[in-house]
């Protein structure tokens, strides 16, 4: 046999061994890519599933499956509409960022060249800053002596301080849109900067005015991202019992403060699990619909 | 004697300035009613930006465009009787086949009964007709570039403007589209305006090409007149594989005049711009000679011209076999010569020594 013949069966046996190692690897990777969500997402909420059909007696845990839980959230008094509720106020929140969110993102994707990525800058550095800060800093401005009201009473507009700025449903509503704003401005965005410049000046071409380009191309081609925003902000606000809590007081109560009472104060976790399935029969129900509208209609 | 043909569209000293960059030079171009134009150049030319000019997608910095001998420099885009094919077809991709053709009637207001024979009509002219309900996405690249086509003829546009619309395709489809457009322009009668960078589409395709270069028009004129009587050099290389020789001019014939060169005088007859622009003796001067036009071996015997060579390089490309030779007198020198290809191959082999020859009909001399 020439010599070049061993050479090329020995590299062949050596790539064998490459490719068999290379074929482990995948299939490490494969398992790691599916069992890290598992133990980390599904295991979870299936135990936590499982829980919300235990019942508590004398502050104990009883292991026995029971539909007890559901039956009080909807025989019980206050928690249907405090869920009602909690869902309006959060299809209102997210009916309000996207009603501003869109004329920013839209003012963003038709920025040019640098001042475009350093205006996104700006946009997404609240993005990153702390939920808490947000908050303090909503409560800074509206409360009884915040600087909304400060700047009022200087001006002479009211001679007391006006209370119905803070703790109640309205100021959630405010500060959950203030701080959801970012993530209904970022698909929008991201939808626009997707339409290509020739589809909107084809349309100036063929005579459309900039009305009917509008109407025409631009909202139907990022209708998807709005929609998209809009249950992205749905859902964070949904789940949100930090920010109800701090500028809700007595009268803002929802669905989330709710549930935290049960696992920080009542220690009833089976019902505080039961009532957290109800919200995410909720959040899927908007993520399953999202998904289906936006597969509807045409994909780019 | 011939009617002059009206002009349609005037470019009339226009010059464009984008981030301080001049990209056009103050240009002046006239489009005939009813003509094929093509605005041939490279990228960088400003040929796209021609286009768009006219287009009305962006405005001259300074000059203006007419139309009919009217000023339209500051007429919106959407109210300029001009449609455009854009390179990428940008097809609406969220309307189907019918909906994007029949948009340019839909703005305009047209009632839904027109809009729909109209769009039938123009799809029938596209060979498209069967698929009128699908979106862009399910149609293959020369379908779209149809319904993009559609789309604009279908406003019926005093002008049509396309941005290299081909550049997409494949070679065959290409070709295809190529005739399909010339015969589609012809039925329709509109004029077309074709931004290309491909030489050879041009000069198929065009009633008059007009070759840009660095933001000037280097020439405008039929095919014939840029491929065997280019104004300067940039327009002679442009056309391909052209074989340049400097010369100097001698003495003037009855008919013909010398051209010296260091590899032999020549004896040529000029005619038109390049009898003109050789007038002055001894301008120094380029003599252009076409591959095709050069005979090589015992046919060069009967030839005017002739000089004395060595094969270098032999090459089949199909209908045509391409010989590279270099002069006797000065082996820098390289001549291409294109002969008709033969089943039998070309009987010249590397390092031959020859003759070629050509005729005095077919030299034309550019000013370097």
């Amino acid at each position: 046999m020439p010599r070049g013949d061993r050479m090329s069966a020995a590299t062949e046996t050596e790539r064998a061994a490459g490719e068999e190692g290379l074929a482990a690897y995948r299939f490490i990777l494969t398992v790691l890519a599916y069992a890290v969500p598992f133990v980390f997402i599904l295991l979870p909420l299936i135990l936590f599933l499982i829980q919300s059909f235990y019942y508590v007696e004398d502050g104990n845990i009883v292991h026995q499956l029971t539909l007890r839980n559901y039956e009080r959230f909807f025989a019980g008094r206050g928690f249907v509409p405090v869920f009602f509720n909690t869902i309006l106020l959060c299809l209102g929140v997210a009916a309000i960022t996207v009603l501003f969110g869109y004329p920013i993102a839209y003012l963003l994707a038709s920025l040019r060249g640098r001042r475009k990525y350093v205006m996104m800058v700006v946009f997404v550095v609240p993005l990153m800053m702390s939920y808490i800060i947000k908050i303090y800093a909503i409560r800074a401005i509206l409360g009884g002596n915040g600087f909304l009201n400060r700047i009022l009473l200087y001006l002479g507009v009211v001679d007391e301080p006006l209370t119905f700025l803070i703790f109640n449903l309205k100021a959630v509503l405010v500060t959950l849109s203030i701080i959801l704003l970012p993530f209904a401005v970022l698909p929008i965005f991201i939808a626009l900067e997707r339409i290509p410049r020739s589809v909107v000046d084809a349309s100036a071409d063929l005579g459309a005015s900039a009305f009917q380009s509008f109407r025409d191309i631009v909202w139907p081609l990022s209708v998807q991202g709005t929609i998209v925003g809009a249950t992205f902000v749905f859902v964070l606000a949904l789940g949100d019992f930090i920010t109800p809590q701090m500028v809700g007081g007595m009268s803002g109560f929802t669905f989330g403060r709710i549930i935290y009472s049960q696992f920080g104060f009542a220690f009833n976790w089976p019902f505080g699990a039961a009532l957290s399935v109800i919200l995410l029969v909720v959040v899927l129900v908007a993520i399953v619909g999202t998904g289906l509208i936006t597969r509807a209609r045409h994909q780019l | 004697m011939t009617e002059q043909p009206k002009t349609l569209v005037e470019l009339s000293g226009v010059a464009k300035v984008y981030g301080g960059v001049e990209v056009l030079h103050a240009i002046d171009l006239a489009l005939r009613d009813g003509e094929f134009m093509t605005v041939l150049g490279p990228s960088g030319s400003g040929k796209t930006t021609v286009l768009r000019l006219i287009g009305g997608l962006v405005q001259p910095t300074r000059g203006k465009v007419l139309l009919d001998g009217r000023d339209i420099s500051a007429m919106p885009i959407n109210r300029r009787p001009f449609n455009t094919v854009f390179q990428d077809y940008a097809l609406f991709p969220h309307m189907t086949v019918e909906a994007n053709v029949g948009y340019g009637l839909k703005v305009r207001g047209e009632s839904r009964a027109r809009i729909r024979d109209r769009v039938i009509e123009t799809l029938r002219l596209v060979a498209l007709e069967e698929f009128a309900g699908r979106y862009p996405s399910q149609l293959s690249g020369g379908q779209q570039q149809r319904v993009a086509l559609a789309r604009a003829i279908i406003c019926e546009p005093r002008l049509i403007l396309l941005d290299e619309p081909l550049g997409a395709l494949d070679a065959e489809l290409r070709r295809q589209m190529q005739r399909f457009l010339k015969n589609l322009q012809r039925e329709i009668r509109t004029t077309f305006l074709f931004v290309t960078h491909d030489q050879e589409e041009a000069v198929t395709m065009a009633d008059r090409i007009c070759v840009m270069n660095h933001g000037r028009i280097e020439q405008i004129g039929s095919p014939e007149e840029v491929y065997y009587r280019p104004v300067n050099e940039y327009v002679a290389r442009f056309f391909g594989d052209n074989n340049l020789i400097d010369v100097a001019l001698g003495e003037a014939g009855e008919e013909d005049r010398e051209l010296v060169s260091d590899v032999g005088s020549f004896r040529c007859r000029l005619e038109g711009r390049s009898a003109v622009g050789a007038a002055t003796r001894d301008s120094p001067g380029k003599l252009l000679v076409r591959p095709e036009a050069v005979v090589i071996g015992e046919a060069a015997n009967g030839m005017r011209n002739r000089m004395k060579v060595r094969v270098e390089e032999t090459g089949f490309v199909g209908p045509v076999s391409q010989v590279t030779v270099s002069a006797a007198a000065k082996p820098e020198l390289r001549i291409m010569v294109k002969l008709p290809s033969r089943a039998g191959g070309i009987p010249l082999a590397v390092g031959d020594e020859t003759e070629i020859g050509w005729s005095d009909r077919e030299c034309h001399v550019v000013t370097a």
